[in-house]
């Protein structure tokens, strides 16, 4: 046992370059299934647990799988969207907690999203530090936010412009950080939680600015009439909130109708979950009601029916390695004949000389596999933000 | 030196040459045989079958240090007689006896056992591992047989051969950074190492150059005379004849009787 290791050992050293290339083709025939296998594995089993953790989501007709995903991961395409009024319908039905979702922008890539406290006590999310956000301006940032920024309760964040032309739009929002949730392992710990008002300033459907009641600079003011004011492009928004300006912050229009990307709702029962789906189902048009957990196995399933084609490709990309290192150790065999002839002569046992072939395979299939272990564990480690991005983000 | 000699042909028609010879040589006075061979037939067919060649031996003895050449026109059969003796090949009948062991009567096993602790075989080629060093080929009969065993002596030992033999500082060099003339003086040291009674070497001065060629011989010859080796050598070459002790003619056989 003991001569026949040593000599393949030395045999692999002094042919590096051909045990080399014999590793890498039994890594890469072996990596590739086995890591995506793993990746699915993982990413399948959070989706499902974070869909099967939403049981209904409310929102506009189109995409199920845009709506459901934006909800649970934030980042997904934004869907179209609902107007609040449907959370105070969902409300007064008394058929299910409604939690409305606002989830269109971003603080340094981390999604911003706009909703009430009901959200957190949802999710049974809990702070590391701090409190929840109180007062217009105020966000709470998830465990991977806080790390990855920096940042923590009494510092101060901005949200992302989504357009850099967008010259009507209100300028990024300086934000209050007042508490930073501890993990959970979920999208929650990427997010920038904050209230729904705070959400609509940053879409710029309320601001606030300098009062102009008694502003006497004609280049501010443009007219009044009546009770209206109409200001110039001169009287620059506050763009941060604080406890001098807050009470200039207003809303223009009818909070009903201001936008949600979606509503999160909560059945109190079967019955009321039965209900409110059949009333979004029949009734309204312009709605949809989506069970994500359904939406997320429809996804999954779509996937793995494609990873089945790629696994049959695997299959057969293994078979042809397989036949390949067996081309390679027959030819190697017929190039070693006169090595092994010698060795006979010496008075090398047969199965010594046999046994020296199968520790060159066994070390090149163990360095391979060590290497598929390492970088799959490296990959499933890392690679799960990767896959998140890949499946969701990048719809 | 005296060779006596029958020839016998085969009546089979696919045999196309024969040999046979009854040789006591001459035979180192009074020094006890280390082989013996007696009434030995051995048959090859080609691959092709349409020829074939048979060796005939009545009897054939070579003493404990007796320094041998076997020499005579390729297919002769001198090589094919060194894998007789080295129990490689085995005989259609008669016997062959090596030291103690007549090796037709022991398992293929035991003849693998009996070549690494008795033969120490030279070729013409070297045959040395590539992927091993100088250090590691000459140590190589340690490392495929389980029944020797590699020690920390065994190593000092083998360091102290190749030093005599020159190669000091080529004990970590890969055969091909080796000259032909070193690495014979390795193949010759992994013949050595393991202290076998019996040398058996084919061609071994066939592909070094005239200088290399005096001087591997004379390192070979000193070395047995050191420990009272006995060597068989195959050779082409009637250069070196004068350093044995006996000379068989293949030659004269060839072709189905003495000349």
């Amino acid at each position: 046992m003991k001569g026949p290791f040593w000599l393949a050992l030395k045999y692999v050293a002094y042919n590096r370059w051909k045990f080399c290339v014999l590793v890498a083709c039994v890594f890469l025939t072996a990596f590739l299934p086995i890591t995506i296998k793993l990746l699915l594995n993982q990413f399948s089993q959070k989706i499902l647990a974070r869909g099967a953790s939403t049981p209904l989501v409310v929102g506009a007709v189109g995409s199920d799988l845009d709506l459901t995903l934006n909800t649970i991961y934030y980042h997904a395409k934004s869907p179209g969207e609902i107007p609040f009024r449907e959370v105070r319908q969902i409300r007064e039905s008394k058929l299910a907690t409604a939690i409305p979702i606002m989830s269109r922008f971003t603080a340094s890539g981390f999604p911003i999203v706009g909703t009430t406290l009901d959200y957190l006590t949802f999710r049974e999310l809990e702070f590391k530090s701090g409190e929840s956000f109180a007062m217009l301006g105020d966000c709470v940032v998830g465990a991977s936010v806080a790390e990855r920024m920096q940042v923590s309760v009494g510092d101060q964040i901005f949200s992302d412009r989504k357009n850099a032309f967008d010259i009507a739009g209100l300028g990024p929002l300086k934000m209050l950080v007042t508490g930073v949730m501890a993990p959970v392992g979920t999208p929650d710990d990427e997010a920038v939680f904050v209230d729904l008002r705070t959400a609509w300033v940053i879409a710029g459907l309320g601001h606030g600015h300098q009062d102009l009641a008694n502003e006497t600079d004609e280049l501010k003011v443009l007219s009044r009439e009546k009770n209206a004011i109409v200001a110039s492009a001169a009287v620059v928004p506050y763009m941060e909130v604080t406890d001098e300006n807050r009470d200039s912050f207003h809303f223009h229009g009818d909070t009903d109708d201001f936008p949600l990307t979606a509503i999160i709702a909560v059945p109190v029962d079967e019955k009321s979950s039965t209900l409110l789906q059949g009333h979004y189902v029949d009734g309204i048009d312009e709605f949809q009601i989506v069970r994500p957990i359904e939406v997320i196995e429809n996804l999954m399933s779509m996937i793995f029916r494609v990873k089945r084609f790629f696994d049959a490709n695997a299959i057969l990309i293994a078979v042809s390695t397989v036949l390949l290192l067996g081309l390679v150790v027959m030819l190697s065999l017929q190039l070693r004949r006169r090595e092994m002839q010698t060795m006979f002569k010496i008075g090398c046992n047969r199965s010594t000389m046999m046994l020296m072939q199968f520790w060159e395979m066994i070390i090149v299939f163990l360095v391979a596999s060590i290497l598929v272990a390492v970088t799959t564990w490296v990959v499933g480690y890392f690679g799960e933000d990767w896959i998140v991005s890949y499946f969701v983000q990048s719809r | 030196m005296s060779h006596s000699f029958d020839s016998s042909v085969a009546a089979n028609s696919r045999i196309s040459s024969s040999n046979s010879f009854s040789a006591s040589g001459d035979r180192l006075e009074n020094s006890p045989s280390l082989v013996e061979i007696r009434d030995l037939v051995f048959r090859y067919q080609q691959p092709d079958r349409k020829s074939g060649f048979e060796l005939v031996i009545d009897e054939l003895q070579i003493a404990i240090g007796e320094k041998v050449a076997f020499v005579g026109p390729s297919g002769s059969g001198k090589t094919t007689l060194l894998s007789l003796l080295a129990g490689i090949s085995l005989p259609d009948s008669g016997m062959v006896r090596v030291g103690e062991k007549q090796l037709q009567q022991i398992s293929d096993r035991g003849r693998r056992d009996f070549r690494i602790s008795e033969i120490g075989f030279v070729f013409q080629q070297f045959e040395l591992i590539d992927y091993l060093s100088s250090l590691e080929n000459i140590l190589l009969p340690y490392r495929i047989n389980g029944s020797l065993r590699l020690t920390a002596p065994v190593r000092d030992q083998a360091i102290e051969l190749a030093k005599s033999m020159g190669l000091a500082d080529k004990l970590h060099r890969h055969p091909n950074r080796l000259s032909q003339g070193e690495q014979q003086r390795v193949a010759i040291c992994r013949a050595l190492i393991n202290q076998p009674r019996l040398i058996l070497a084919d061609e071994p001065t066939g592909n070094l150059d005239p200088a290399n060629k005096q001087l591997i011989l004379r390192i070979l010859l000193e070395r047995l005379q050191l420990n009272g080796q006995t060597l068989v050598v195959v050779t082409h070459d009637t250069g070196i004849l004068q350093s044995f002790d006996r000379v068989i003619d293949f030659s004269d056989f060839h072709g189905g009787g003495p000349a």
